[in-house]
């Protein structure tokens, strides 16, 4: 005999504060974005419907045209240096006996805050600060210069910025898919006469491409939301020259009060996130 | 039988719970309708950091009438107006704001977000300039009260302008003059910046405000085109004088590194709103000995002496949560014993006429007789506030574009025009 089992009320009771989180946190404002994406608003008139004109303004607006090239350029820098960098260092700190110290330091910068990373770069950037001094006193330039008001400088800076930050953290991820690899693998290679150079382009690199893959979506996704070191180091500025699809958003938004036009960046921004997110969950899944 | 006394009972509870609680509700707001509103007062600012201000003014209003004024603080401006903007909508926003005059402030009262307090105004005749008051009005009737009234000076390095024999000049110039000597010893003629998305609107409204009054006013109302002769005139004097290097590096940030600058006597002058003294304060500077202030003169010959000046003002929400200890609070800051104690605190000039400044130090006195106190100079309100709300900060950017390439004025010309030109349209539709 099949004994179905009775589902109570009060079985559900058990799943409501995550359900109320979740429609309270994510749905609902994901929700009300897409419908503010629609219309015109500036938080003192009515939401005013204008169809898709939002969507349409953001193929002809300059700045927007501007904010995706820098978004470009830091998808494209972050994918290089951080992730070249942090494979470098997983590979190079892997086997050396003050390792753990070593990467502990380079993973303290992920602990703090974008935006505090921010304030501390933007000190080291401006006039009178840490690189100007050191360039100085080495001669390389005579006047100190503003960096974070230099297009496109200002956006190489920020991405220099980044870079101290998301290093640590692709270190870790490649350090744990060295861990997978068999050390009689590497063995063998040596013993058949492999150079280090060989057996990283040959057996390391290949059996890392799984974590690669993951490193590289994390690592794009962060590029298209970075938000939190621009704001503090130029705030987009001068003259909107180093926005990204993000801080266009919120300038859009909060700045100039154009919520539905705001909306619909946002709206396009969470699709490029989602479809990346998608990828990447579908290769976590493919792994497995 | 006994189960329909039992529903009688129940009917007749029922109803007496019903009576009881509606008269409950009814005394209680009878009740409310007698009791003084107490407050607290629910008082936003983006000015937290004028907190020994504020405090001693809470205090004493306080101790007058026993009302709390509670604070929020926002350093952050796009967050603060954005936290007012959908405050005053309801009663959970802000009883008491501090805002911006002219269009900021009657984008506001036009939605009939803001309480008229011209009745209070009107129990202390003489005491405000009804000039100023217009900067705080929208259809005859007055929405703010003063919380800042502060002209735009230059001030200049005392030590560094007597050791070179140099004097305040009288004309444009006289003015020139000292650019050139400054440069020739090696010092910064003018600090200037254009960091922070908003602070590039400085020396073009300094420019044509004091060469061209009218036609500033205009094209800031709209009723001018930017793509005009004055408007090109200001932007090729401000390349003549970047090109001769008159001014700092645009990337200087103008809290932190001007000051400190200006103090080292590495920069001998700097422009800005009179409130920039507490920038000066926090390097240890002196005003009346380390440095003082001049109006810049205009370059058109015989013109009148123009100073720039904002008016920052508190308002009410006309959905204020505590309105009638709001407006306890607004008339007590508008008071002479308020407007004394915020300027003996804070060394501002009050613009209250009535009030003493006599514990001001030499600068603001300064600033209190030959700005605010010359009858022959004429006050216009700066480009913040004289242009609306949604052309601001997008001018702003292209005021950036102008001093990053100041060949491109042209092009400038041209952007502000289009900016202004839908700015009023969406403005003009609403």
């Amino acid at each position: 005999m099949i004994q179905t089992k009775k589902i109570f009320f009060k079985d559900y009771l058990y799943v409501l504060p995550a359900l109320v989180m979740v429609v309270g946190f994510l749905m609902v404002p994901v929700v009300s974005v897409i419908i503010t994406s629609f219309s015109k608003w500036d938080l003192l008139h009515p939401m005013e419907f204008v169809g898709l004109k939002n969507y349409f303004n953001i193929f002809t607006d300059v700045n927007l045209l501007i904010s995706t090239r820098n978004t470009l350029i830091w998808v494209g820098m972050i994918l290089l240096f951080p992730m070249v960098l942090g494979l470098l260092f997983a590979v190079f700190l892997r086997n050396i006996w003050f390792s753990n110290q070593i990467k502990s330091i380079f993973y303290l910068p992920l602990a703090m805050s974008g935006t505090g990373i921010g304030i501390i770069w933007r000190w080291i950037f401006t006039h009178s600060g840490l690189l100007n001094s050191a360039l100085a006193a080495l001669g390389i330039i005579s006047e100190p210069r503003s960096w974070l008001i230099m297009v496109p400088q200002n956006t190489f800076a920020m991405i220099a910025a980044s870079t101290w930050q998301v290093t640590g953290l692709n270190m870790v991820l490649f350090l744990m898919g060295l861990q997978d690899i068999p050390a009689e693998i590497i063995e063998a290679a040596k013993i058949d006469g492999a150079s280090g150079w060989k057996s990283f382009t040959n057996i390391i690199l290949p059996i890392l491409r799984p974590t690669t893959t993951i490193v590289v979506i994390l690592n794009i996704i962060g590029s298209f939301k970075i938000f939190d070191i621009i704001w503090p180091m130029t705030a987009g500025g001068p003259a909107r020259a180093s926005e990204t699809l993000a801080v266009s958003m919120y300038k859009e938004s909060f700045g100039l009060f154009h919520f539905g036009y705001g909306s619909a960046i946002a709206v396009i921004l969470s699709l490029i996130i989602f479809v990346i997110g998608l990828a990447y969950l579908r290769i976590v899944a493919l792994e497995k | 039988m006994k189960k329909n006394c039992a529903r009688k009972i129940t009917i007749v509870s029922i109803v007496l719970i019903l009576i009881l609680v509606l008269s409950g509700q009814i005394f209680a707001e009878g009740a409310q309708e007698e009791t003084e509103d107490m407050g607290p007062v629910k008082f936003f600012t983006d000015k937290p950091a004028w907190q020994t201000g504020w405090d001693a003014v809470f205090a004493a209003f306080k101790e007058e009438t026993g009302i709390d004024v509670e604070m929020t603080g926002y350093t952050e401006i796009d967050t603060y107006i954005a936290a007012v903007k959908t405050g005053v909508a309801s009663t959970k926003g802000p009883d008491v704001f501090t805002w911006w005059s002219d269009y900021k402030l009657q984008n506001l009262a036009r939605e009939g977000f803001l309480e008229d307090i011209s009745d209070i105004y009107a129990s202390m005749p003489g005491k405000y300039s009804e000039g100023m008051l217009k900067s705080f009005s929208y259809d005859g009737k007055i929405y703010g009260a003063p919380v800042l009234v502060a002209s735009w000076i230059m001030f200049y390095n005392k030590p560094v302008f007597e050791k070179y024999g140099l004097k305040e000049p009288q004309t444009w110039d006289d003015f020139i003059g000292l650019c050139e000597t400054l440069k020739s010893r090696g010092i910064i003629p003018i600090g200037f910046t254009i960091t922070g998305g908003w602070t590039s609107f400085f020396w073009f409204q300094q420019l044509l405000a004091s060469n061209y009054p009218q036609a500033y006013l205009d094209i800031c109302g709209g009723k001018k085109s930017w793509n005009s002769k004055e408007v090109e005139e200001a932007f090729l004097l401000w390349k003549d004088m970047l090109s001769k290097g008159y001014f700092s590096d645009p990337g200087l940030d103008l809290g932190q590194e001007i000051p400190p600058m200006f103090a080292k006597g590495e920069i001998g002058m700097t422009y800005c709103g009179d409130w920039f003294t507490a920038f000066f304060d926090q390097v240890d500077l002196k005003g009346g000995t380390d440095y003082s202030i001049f109006v810049i003169p205009p370059y058109k010959k015989g013109n009148k002496k123009t100073i720039l000046y904002e008016a920052g003002p508190m308002s009410i929400s006309a959905n204020a949560e505590h309105k009638a200890a709001a407006r306890k609070f607004v008339e007590f800051w508008l008071s002479d014993k308020g407007q004394q104690i915020f300027s003996d605190t804070m060394n501002f000039v009050s613009p209250n006429a009535d009030v003493s400044g006599a514990k001001l130090d030499p600068v603001k006195k300064k600033v209190a007789s030959d700005v605010f106190g010359d009858k022959d100079a004429q006050m216009i309100v700066r480009f913040w506030e004289a242009a609306l709300e949604s052309m601001t900060l997008p001018a702003c950017a292209a005021f950036d574009k102008f001093v990053l390439d100041p060949d491109s004025y042209k092009d400038v010309m041209m952007e502000l025009d289009r900016l202004s030109k839908e700015a009023w349209a969406e403005y003009n539709a609403q």
